[in-house]
């Protein structure tokens, strides 16, 4: 019988380390067995998803990928603008999390296609569900009761 | 040389006055002399009238003497018809001279008109006599009468006196028409001077005039430069105060942004901490093998209590922490709030806010009145009703118990700026603490009300936004004031760079 909650690639690209675990611990405490590769620089992880020329192809395994605004090399808005501007990658649903209330960052998220905007921290049973709802846990999930 | 406007207004009054009472003096000199140049004409006149009054009673008599010497010569009667007329004239001539002369009021003149009127009497009186002889035919005896020289001592008499009379009043008549002709000369004078003091005065007040206008060219052109300075260093001023601004929102807005990164490590693991020591607690209360030991009961109190209560400060600490940087940035982006410049009707716009804070207002027990018109302005709309609906609620939030809270909202147009006001019979604040309530999270006065210090903050915030100021005045008793002051044309403010767009 099929998995009804395969486990998927979460790319995520957080520079800050507690913030990074926190995300983590969460998406497992939601049930979730999913493979989370995290890059804490824009570039590195811009390298993993859209590949950093021939001797680095890139990698198609990424299905969901998390995205901090404030990181030390680029700012996650320029990040989003490379991932929807890439024909392959731009389907990837992208759930932007900051620390950041800024109603201009906002909008100019949702304007490069964010799928989600969450404040950190997240309600982390809102974030369990926007990850749901984004096609990661099909609907036969139950989801366990641990928090 | 610069003139004060003092020196300037008291040199034309002076100028001004003078010349007022210099026309003044000639009009009244022209009248003095003019009435006097009559007098004197008259009495030159009366004079004459006189010298001709006494000079035909003279004549008369003379007529009426060779009238009755021509009929005693001939005894013809057609000689005596003229003596007859003359007779009977000469009486009443000598009447109207007589009268002439009172009227000059000649000195020592009445003795001798007296006199004359006796020679003449006597005169008169001796021809009658001599034409009566000769009408009764005795001519010698007439003849000899007249021979006796009683006639001509007589006439003689009458002739000294008048030709004495007549120069005397030559003499009057020359006084008075020297005394006429000095008025004439003195009013010619005075005139004259009189027209070279206005022209004199004319030239002074047209070359201060003159001099006032190229003193206040002058300064006018000064005036300009000093302007054009001033206006360029403003806009310098304007221009600096806002990079300096926009660089602590920037600076407010960053420091409050990574601030918050380690606040989401705290909250995030003292709820991971939460977690773990709930899942802790059940395996404490399990019977344990080496017995309910003191180590046992310490690991018990510390998971039940200590770190529960530890977790409970921190999530507090965490919370408030949370809000204030949350302050700081939205505070931060007053700053950049796009300005939306409207026609606003400020009375409508003030009762919006008073409904929409009808519940809290009733709440407190206080009543909002609006007090005249308020001014109509172009503003906007959001920041003011943010402005006017925080210092109502900071009103009724701050009411003194002991009154029931009465809020009045009044506003007038100043110049280029509307003034509005808020005044409440609340608590008021403090004369030491006007400033520091305008202060990010400081708050004045007894601490019994729940705030953060954020609330006049960001209303100042706004108000300075909008290119205005807000101040407070209060005894600290009996309610206060605030006072918004606001461009009443934010659009121009914007256009004239005053606003940031």
């Amino acid at each position: 019988m099929r998995d009804p909650n395969p486990p998927v690639m979460i790319v995520m690209i957080e520079d800050d380390d507690g913030h990074a675990r926190l995300i983590e611990k969460n998406i497992r405490r939601a049930g979730g067995r999913h493979e989370i590769l995290r890059f804490a620089t824009g570039a590195a992880a811009l390298d993993f998803l859209l590949g950093g020329g021939a001797t680095r192809p890139r990698s198609p395994r990424a299905r969901l990928i998390l995205l901090d605004l404030n990181l030390p090399d680029m700012t996650g808005l320029d990040i989003l603008a490379r991932l929807k501007a890439d024909e392959r990658a731009r389907r990837l649903p992208v759930i932007v999390l900051t620390t950041s209330n800024d109603k201009r960052d906002i909008e100019k998220c949702y304007d490069l296609g964010a799928s989600v905007y969450m404040i950190k921290p997240p309600n982390y049973d809102s974030f369990a569900n926007a990850i749901q709802q984004l096609g990661l846990y099909p609907a036969a999930i139950q989801a366990p009761e641990t928090i | 040389m610069r003139r004060n406007r003092k020196e300037i207004l008291s040199i034309s009054t002076l100028i001004a006055t003078a010349a007022s009472l210099i026309l003044i003096a000639i009009v009244y000199g022209a009248y003095v002399f003019s009435e006097r140049s009559g007098a004197l004409s008259q009495s030159a006149f009366d004079v004459s009238f006189s010298e001709l009054r006494l000079s035909r009673a003279f004549n008369i008599l003379l007529e009426a003497e060779s009238s009755q010497r021509g009929f005693l010569l001939t005894h013809d009667a057609s000689y005596l018809q003229p003596f007859l007329t003359y007779r009977q004239r000469a009486g009443a001539e000598l009447d109207h001279a007589e009268e002439q002369m009172k009227q000059l009021d000649m000195v020592g003149s009445a003795p001798a008109l007296a006199q004359l009127r006796e020679v003449i009497e006597a005169k008169l009186t001796e021809l009658d006599q001599t034409v009566a002889m000769g009408a009764a035919g005795e001519m010698d005896q007439a003849r000899a009468v007249v021979r006796g020289n009683v006639g001509r001592d007589l006439m003689s008499q009458a002739r000294d006196i008048v030709s004495d009379k007549l120069r005397q009043l030559a003499n009057l008549r020359a006084e008075r028409v020297a005394d006429a002709q000095a008025n004439a000369a003195r009013l010619t004078t005075l005139t004259t001077i009189g027209v070279f003091s206005v022209v004199l005065l004319s030239l002074v007040g047209v070359a201060q005039v003159y001099s006032y206008s190229a003193d206040l060219a002058g300064a006018q052109d000064k005036l300009a430069t000093i302007n054009d300075a001033l206006e360029r260093r403003v806009a310098e001023r304007t221009r600096s105060l806002q990079t300096a601004n926009e660089e602590i929102q920037r600076y407010a807005y960053i420091v409050s942004h990574d601030l918050r990164a380690p606040l989401v490590n705290i909250i995030g693991f003292a709820k991971e901490l939460a977690a773990s020591v709930k899942s802790i607690a059940p395996a404490l209360d399990l019977p344990s093998p080496a017995g309910d030991g003191p180590v046992i009961a310490q690991a018990r109190l510390a998971v039940k209590e200590d770190i529960p209560e530890a977790l409970k400060f921190i999530d507090a600490s965490t919370t408030r922490m949370d809000n204030l940087i949350n302050a700081i940035l939205s505070l931060s982006r007053l700053g950049r709030l796009p300005l939306l410049p409207q026609d606003i009707d400020l009375a409508a716009l003030t009762e919006r806010c008073v409904a929409s804070l009808q519940h809290r207002l009733n709440d407190a027990g206080a009543r909002v009145a609006i007090e005249g018109r308020l001014p109509r302005m172009i503003g906007d709309q959001q920041a003011l009703e943010q402005i006017i609906g925080n210092l109502l609620d900071n009103a009724a939030k701050y009411l003194a118990p002991e009154r029931s809270g009465r809020l009045l909202v009044r506003g007038r147009r100043a110049g280029p700026q509307v003034v509005i006001e808020v005044e409440d019979n609340g608590r008021g604040v403090a004369p030491g603490d006007h400033e520091r309530i305008f202060e990010l999270f400081r708050r004045a006065g007894k601490q019994d009300r729940a705030g953060d210090g954020i609330g006049l903050a960001h209303v100042r915030s706004l108000v300075r936004r909008l290119g205005g100021e807000i101040a407070v005045t209060s005894d600290g008793e009996s309610g206060c004031t605030f006072t918004v002051t606001l461009p009443a044309d934010l659009r121009r403010a914007m256009a004239e760079g005053y606003v940031n767009a």
